[in-house]
């Protein structure tokens, strides 16, 4: 009698005599320890508070840009949401679309300028940390403490958009005496070659 | 992220410390017990591999500059226009970032190097930054060990580093048998603004090893099957020895010392007096290595087969301490056999064999084999006196077929069977039951099983058992 013969005859119709096969899941994996089994795949718990404190920051700054901003916003933040809890990175980057699409409506409204850069800051951090919760959930998991790097990240981030924000709105004070409009799209055209040209 | 790899500027490995030089003098450091420090003029342990590539995590900001710019050029709102201005900064915020340097220093270290199997194991790691920029994002995924579990804790942490601050996480994992080296830690760096991001191995020299522990705990129930010289197992001869087996007729020849005197006084007949002999034992410890014994009850729980080594282990020096002759076999798919004998050399090398034999791994063989050959091997193999204790968790017929043929070839065969099934499912239960009943049918056919619960220590499962052996 060969053994194979033999060896089908018992557990075979029993299913799965024991709980976690050991050699199952774990023995042509290479990478098996890397993807464990109880690494929960899913965006980090601080980068989903962080991003929806900055959207909820977002949505209040377009809040002066009258209700309809306000709506679109929502609508924004509602798809933004969705994005994040479902780990769905198209739906995170619309989402953040749509909050600053709220801001900049409500900029069309004749919101305060400050309001409007304050809120495209928000917006911008609440897509970063998402997208930051999303890869970092993807590689580390849910279960790692991954608070301190993603706090810094975002603070990283809200500081460079203050201090865009900072210098824009000194420059644009600065020219308001003149031509503030030709002055802004001057300025414009000249930090976008600028920053194509840190691209090389 | 996608892995599209950057061009010249991800080959800047001389950014990272990948500098063949300091490899060697760490590798002298590496100790068996965890500390790899840091060494070299770049500080921190040496780069396995590095690969840089661009995570396109702002990918889509340029929406906002041109979504701004043009309504407010269009609408001549100044307020979109400042807005665009944000956007192009955080456009130059994704652009300036190259793919940072890193070196770390890693330490790694165990709250035990050589723990006994089924032992917590506590691993703390603490990286530290060496180099001179700060390290925003950095994600630390430890190597740990394939046949290890992780039974407590991460083994991964998120972090940012300045230069020569530090970060420790610690987690626990459970100790299997075998010697398990730690794999390369592997971070993950990337720039502040997370556009660029590198993927680092960095060496790490780890080791844990698991010896199965041969401290005698167990009385090993025998059976009467036992060799020429005196030992410690009682038979159903008389003849020599110490405890009152029976009474016979002088013959002549009977030294005189063995005549039951008394008897003579009384009644003027001579008799002898017999002792119950004790012989030594010659004992086979076979281990049931096929892929179907690596079961575990549920995760995170000792397979059967691990159990099975420790406990050959244990039975084995129970047995060399009371003067059996005990040697080892395997079903398995490579040859495991190491013939019945004695003393401290022999308790050396059984001690090697189930440490260290390939075919005793923490994972499984796949390889195909017979086991209708490796029968009838281990049956010309097996001195004709020898008892076999089989140890296996009866997850199949073939098993119990095996211990039959051993029994019906003259070999008295006990079984010890740890028990790994469970009963949350419905298969599971039908496995159990099959189990039980493959003990009492092994049972019917006198073959002794000794069935070993998950809760149970070995020599309380013997003991429990040997209480309804009547001999």
């Amino acid at each position: 009698m060969s053994a194979t013969a033999e060896a089908d005859d018992g557990a075979e119709d029993a299913g799965r005599p024991s709980g976690g096969l050991d050699g199952d899941d774990g023995g042509d994996d290479p990478d098996f320890h890397r993807t464990d089994k109880e690494i929960t795949r899913q965006p980090t718990k601080p980068g989903i508070t962080i991003s929806v404190v900055a959207a909820t920051t977002a949505s209040v700054f377009a809040l002066f840009g009258g209700a309809s901003a306000f709506g679109v916003t929502m609508i924004g933040f509602a798809i933004f949401g969705f994005g994040l809890l479902g780990a769905r990175r198209d739906l995170l980057d619309f989402g953040a679309l749509g909050l600053f699409g709220g801001v900049a409506f409500g900029a069309l409204q004749g919101a305060p300028v400050l309001s409007v850069l304050l809120g495209t800051v928000a917006s911008v951090v609440a897509w970063d940390a998402g997208g930051t919760a999303l890869s970092m959930g993807r590689q580390m998991g849910r279960e790692t403490s991954t608070s301190r790097a993603e706090t810094v990240h975002a603070l990283v981030g809200t500081a460079v958009g203050l201090v865009a924000i900072g210098l824009g709105y000194t420059i644009y004070r600065a020219a308001s005496g003149g031509q503030p409009m030709s002055a802004l799209i001057l300025m414009l055209l000249a930090v976008v070659l600028l920053v194509s040209g840190l691209r090389l | 992220m996608s892995a599209e790899a950057t061009g010249s500027e991800s080959g800047s490995a001389s950014t990272s410390p990948t500098d063949r030089g300091t490899q060697g003098t760490t590798d002298a450091s590496t100790a068996d017990a965890a500390e790899a420090d840091a060494t070299g003029e770049s500080g921190g342990n040496p780069i396995v591999s590095r690969t840089d590539r661009v995570t396109n995590h702002w990918r889509g900001i340029s929406a906002i500059v041109f979504l701004a710019g043009g309504l407010g050029v269009l609408t001549t709102t100044p307020s979109l226009l400042l807005a665009s201005l944000v956007g192009v900064g955080y456009l130059a915020y994704a652009r300036i970032g190259s793919s940072p340097t890193v070196a770390l220093s890693i330490q790694r270290s165990l709250s035990e190097t050589n723990p006994a199997t089924g032992d917590e194991v506590e691993v703390t790691v603490t990286v530290r930054n060496e180099g001179d920029s700060t390290l925003v994002d950095l994600r630390l995924i430890d190597g740990v060990p394939p046949a290890l579990s992780v039974s407590d804790g991460v083994p991964r942490l998120a972090t940012s580093l300045r230069p020569g601050a530090s970060a420790t996480f610690q987690y626990t994992v459970l100790a299997r048998r075998g010697r398990h080296d730690f794999d390369h830690l592997l971070a993950i760096a990337r720039d502040p603004a997370g556009s660029v991001e590198s993927e680092i191995e960095i060496e790490t020299a780890t080791t844990l090893t698991c010896t199965p522990s041969l401290d005698t705990t167990a009385v090993v129930p025998l059976r009467a099957q036992t060799s020429q010289y005196v030992g410690r197992v009682d038979t159903s001869t008389g003849g020599d020895g110490v405890e009152f087996f029976s009474t016979r007729e002088y013959q002549p020849g009977d030294t005189l010392s063995r005549i039951d005197w008394n008897r003579y006084a009384r009644d003027r007949e001579l008799t002898t007096i017999e002792f119950r002999e004790e012989r030594m034992a010659t004992v086979v410890l076979m281990l049931d290595l096929r892929a179907e014994a690596y079961k575990q009850a549920e995760e995170n729980s000792l397979h059967a087969v691990d159990r099975s080594v420790d406990a050959a282990g244990r039975l084995f020096t129970a047995l060399l301490e009371t003067g059996d002759r005990v040697g080892i076999a395997a079903l398995s798919p490579e040859d495991v056999w190491l013939a019945p004998g004695t003393g401290n050399e022999h308790r050396a090398r059984a001690r090697e064999l189930l440490a260290t034999h390939p075919a005793l791994s923490p994972t499984p063989n796949e390889e195909y084999f017979s086991i209708y050959l490796r029968r009838r091997k281990l049956r010309e193999r097996l001195p004709a006196d020898a008892q076999v204790i089989l140890l296996s968790p009866l997850i199949d017929d073939t098993i119990a077929r095996t211990a039959r043929l051993f029994d019906a070839h003259g070999h008295l065969v006990t079984v010890i069977s740890p028990d790994v099934t469970n009963d949350d499912t419905v298969g599971h239960t039908v496995a159990r039951i099959q189990r039980r009943n493959r003990i009492s049918d092994l049972r019917k056919h006198q073959v002794r099983v000794v069935d070993w619960r998950r809760d149970e220590s070995l020599a309380m499962a013997l003991e429990r058992t040997r209480t309804r052996w009547s001999q």
